[in-house]
Parts: structure tokens; sequence; C-alpha cells
């Protein structure tokens, strides 16, 4: 079965989106995104530390991935806008993932400032991948404003939490017609697969794996995860029910008694 | 000297420093960095000849590990 995630022209051959945040040695990052498989990898851009020494952390990726730089740092739409020209100057290629929060107790995004920049990167060129709060209306005006895809949180960046926002999530799902990537919160594999179950596009991960005491393998664990969620999907799971149904025959059972007609 | 701001943050450099030896006195490697100039981004071609002026405002990035 052909089942292929296109993205801005770009077929993208795995739905697990990493991120190379807080993993203790840029030195794991080559390792985890093979073990992951993931294809679509993002980074961060901040102003030079004189203070400590620095590395170019781009050569730790391997050459054919997509590079998504986030737009992390900015409060507003002005300030994605520069984030993403700057990423772009960089030779980060063209996709960005715009994250724009001023709240810093949850770090939720502000989706109407989020809005706001995916009107103008578009114009740009740019392939826009918005993290936003998962709200119909929100993501509504941000597919109408030219977004790749839409990517909610399951639960605040970092928390590990899972799949918190899992009925918003299943609304966008069925109602936009865009990949829905589940960025942010998802903690466990588990968590990934039911993303994936319900219908997700993708997931992003990143301190689940970065904050795991094995990341390469927690790595592996999520690929497999999400491709089995994906399957599942695809399968169209069977319905539930609240009383049992036997798996095997009602009939011809071993008893003393006559068989039943 | 001349006074610039970098990052934020008043800098003294000596006149008619251009963009590469600014790097180069930081000992920042070049393929780290992004630099802004007022607002614009400078093209890594353009370092060596740009020369910096009085109260310019410079602002230098990095990529980094992000989610």
């Amino acid at each position: 079965m052909s089942d292929k995630l296109v993205i801005g022209g770009r077929q993208i051959d795995s739905r697990l989106f990493m991120g190379t945040g807080k993993f203790a040695d840029y030195r794991l990052i080559p390792e985890v995104i093979r073990a992951s498989k993931a294809q679509v990898v993002t980074v961060a851009l901040r102003r030079v530390d004189f203070g400590t020494p620095e590395e170019n952390m781009l050569k730790y990726l391997p050459p054919d991935i997509i590079l998504m730089p986030n737009t992390s740092g900015a409060r507003n739409a002005a300030e994605a806008i520069r984030i993403a020209r700057i990423a772009r100057e960089a030779g980060c290629g063209n996709w960005v993932k715009i994250e724009i929060v001023s709240d810093q107790k949850y770090l939720m995004p502000d989706n109407f400032e989020t809005v706001k920049a995916i009107e103008v990167l578009v114009k740009e060129g740019f392939i826009v991948l918005p993290y936003m709060s998962p709200d119909l209306m929100a993501a509504k005006r941000m597919a109408e404003a030219g977004a790749a895809a839409i990517m909610p949180l399951g639960a605040p960046i970092g928390t590990n939490r899972g799949l918190k926002t899992r009925e918003l999530i299943q609304i966008l799902i069925s109602e936009i017609d865009l990949p829905i990537i589940v960025d942010a919160g998802i903690g466990r594999p588990s968590e990934a697969a039911e993303a994936m179950e319900i219908g997700a596009a993708a997931v992003l991960v990143n301190t689940a794996v970065a904050t795991a005491d094995n990341p390469v393998l927690m790595a592996e664990a999520f690929g497999l995860a999400v491709e089995a969620g994906r399957k599942a999907y695809l399968s169209g799971p069977g319905s539930t029910q609240r009383f049992a149904e036997a798996s095997s025959p009602l009939t011809g059972f071993l008893r003393n008694e006559e068989s039943e007609k | 000297m001349m006074q610039v701001k970098i990052n934020g943050a008043v800098a003294e450099l000596p006149d008619n420093c251009s963009v590469k030896e600014l790097l180069l006195a930081r000992k920042l490697p070049p393929d780290v960095v992004i630099i802004e100039l007022n607002g614009e981004i400078i093209n890594r071609g353009k370092w060596e000849s740009l020369k910096l002026n009085p109260n310019d405002s410079l602002e230098l990035i990095r990529i980094i590990s992000g989610g």
C-alpha cells in the first residue's frame, strides 16, 4: 500500500520528526536520528555566546535530512519572521517551524501571532509548519494563510505528559485538510502510537528521547511506535463494545451434555 | 577606536575593522556564525571587504540544537 507523506512538495519517508534539543552531547544526535529513521529534524537559532566555545552542530546532522529551524525565542510575529529569514540565509533551507511563545509558565504558543507570521512567510516562499494550541478556528486561519501542515501540542513542551489534547486534535484531523503533526508533550512511544492511530500524519518528539537514560534506544522505540500506529490507523480498527464477544466459536463445546443445535 | 553594538552590548573595535577581523579577534569559527548588520543579514562573501562604522549594530547568531 502506498502511504506517502508529502509536505511542501517533498516526500517524507518517516512520520517521526525529531528535535535536537537537550541531548547531553551533540555526538548522540546522529545516532538518535539513525535509530529513529527521522527525516525531518529541528534546530534553533540563538545569539553567539562569547563565553563558551562554539561548535557547528550542523556537522552532526546527516546530509540527507530536511532541516526545520524553529523560531523559538520569538514572542511575536515580527520576531518569528526575522528568525525564519536568518535561518534561510544561513543555509537551513526554506522549511520553518513557527513557534511563538510569550507565556513562560506553560510555553503555550500564541495562535494569533502565529497566523500573522504564516501570512508573511508563505508569501516569501517558506514551507511553514506552525506549532499551535489545538483550536479548530485557529487551525483554519493557519490553513487559509498557507501553512503546509498544522502542529498542535499534545501537552506543554517538555512535559512528557502525553496526548492530553486528544479530543481537540481529533477535531483538527477530521476538519483540516492538511497533515496534522502532534508536536510537544509526547513522552512515551505508546502515546506517539496513539496519536498515529487517531490519524495524525506525523509526530515530533524531542524531550522524551533526549531525557531517556538511553536516548538511542528510545529513538528506535519511537520510530517503531509511529510506524505501528500509522499501520493501525490505515488498517481501520474495529469498533469497541460494552460486553464481551467471544473470539472462538460458541458451538461444539467439549462438554458432557449433548451439543445444542 | 570606535564603538559598536554587538548582541546588544557596547564594544570597542579598531577603526576600519572588517567583519572578518572581528570574528578572528573574538575567536569565532566563521562556519558557525550568521551576521546581521543594522538589521540586514550580511552575506558570507562580503565579510572580508565590509568595514564596520561607528555605532553599527551587529547581531552574531549561531545555529544550535532545539526542538
